[in-house]
């Protein structure tokens, strides 16, 4: 065997998928030939080197989470082309939508309704003027203020953070009713 | 008793949403370790494994035969990869970017393999092949990673990149002498 098809061989004698008759060939070869059995040495090394994981498990939580993002993901495009179910099977996932909505209509209604009123009680005990703060998330300074820092808002900023929300809200209460709409006008 | 792939695959075809979140959870740190080692950061392996399974999810009609699904799924997988990666470069230089290796590079390396025993030695060493693995053409890197890293067989290969099993060995046979290349000038220096 010359050294130049040894060399050929080396790759599936490592993945131990050469044929009986070159394996032995070959192996007489590199008992011979000490370049080739350099290069094989080197070739061994490389794929134990290789078979490492060099990957950090991000951990199960990170798992459970991605996996759920996942099945969120292909479970909305299934109901989307929901076009072949049955009409039992449709009527009970717009029922399931129905309670839904209806939940996170409420849901968006007291947090309006909560917006507003911490709004007034912030302008009532801090009756001062504005500093600072992001406009651009106003439901930020809605929290309650820390008693560290002095937050301070004016009567104007209050209607701008109330305009916000409501802003904020609308696409979703659009959404929200309609669907409530839908299973009304459906159930006709 | 546990499922096996083929009856999962089966069933997911059949429209059995159990059946994919099963089949998910047992390819998930797959594809996930393969999309780690080509981009070398969580966000984007993030990206590919959410990527990949809702591709998967949505072009299920496109496996024509339940035992070729590893293979499918690893197609969908690498290239969208590949397509990451060539954003990313657009982006900027990462393969000249070393800082960006060490991270990921587990300590333990000395524990599995015999020589040469230094663990630091061997930290920098594995550190150099990543290197030279960014350097690789996507193909062959894939390939040696698929084949020497996460151990797929020669067919499975072939068939994700709907290639000749011949085009997979000599891809992993210039790939491997490269990395070689790097280990030989290592051992001469030390030597
Ligand atoms: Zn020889």
């Amino acid at each position: 065997m010359t050294c130049r098809f040894a060399l050929l061989l080396l790759d599936d004698y490592v993945d131990n998928e050469l044929a009986p008759k070159e394996r032995e060939a070959l192996k007489k070869h590199l008992e011979d030939c000490s370049s080739c059995r350099q290069e094989w040495e080197r070739t061994k090394y490389l794929k134990e080197l290789l078979k490492q994981k060099l990957v950090n498990d991000p951990g199960e939580d990170y798992w459970k989470e991605m996996t759920n993002i996942i099945l969120a993901r292909t479970i909305e495009t299934s109901s989307r082309e929901s076009v072949t179910l049955s009409f039992t099977e449709k009527a009970a996932m717009q029922r399931g939508a129905f309670i839904r909505s209806l939940v996170s209509a409420g849901v968006s209604v007291i947090i309006l309704v909560s917006a507003i009123i911490l709004g007034t009680a912030q302008k009532k005990s801090d009756p001062t003027i504005y500093a600072g703060g992001n406009r651009l998330f106003a439901a930020a300074s809605l929290k309650p203020p820390d008693k560290t820092v002095t937050t301070i808002i004016t009567k104007k900023e209050q209607i701008n953070q109330a305009q916000g929300m409501l802003l904020m809200g609308a696409p979703t209460f659009i959404g929200r009713f309609s669907t409530i709409f839908e299973f009304i006008n459906s159930g006709e | 008793m546990e499922k096996t792939i083929p009856e999962l695959v089966e069933s997911f075809l059949n429209g059995d949403e159990k059946a994919f979140a099963e089949l998910v959870k047992r390819y998930r740190k797959k594809i996930y370790s393969i999309a780690y080692q080509v981009l070398h950061n969580h966000l984007d392996a993030d990206e590919v494994v959410q990527e990949t399974f809702v591709r998967v999810y949505n072009k299920r009609q496109e496996l024509k035969d339940v035992k070729y699904f590893t293979s499918f799924i690893l197609r969908v997988a690498t290239n969208y990869a590949i397509d990451l990666l060539r954003k990313r470069k657009g982006q900027k230089k990462i393969t000249s970017d070393t800082a960006a290796l060490p991270g990921y590079i587990q300590l333990d390396l000395s524990q599995r393999v015999a020589t040469p025993s230094d663990n630091l030695e061997n930290k920098r060493l594995m550190e150099e092949i990543l290197r030279a693995f960014d350097e690789l053409p996507y193909k062959q890197r894939l390939t040696a990673i698929l084949h020497d890293i996460e151990g797929y067989s020669k067919a499975e290969i072939a068939k994700t990149f709907n290639c000749p099993e011949a085009t997979v060995r000599s891809n992993l046979h210039i790939a491997r002498k490269k990395l070689k290349k790097i280990l030989k000038q290592r051992l001469k220096q030390k030597e």
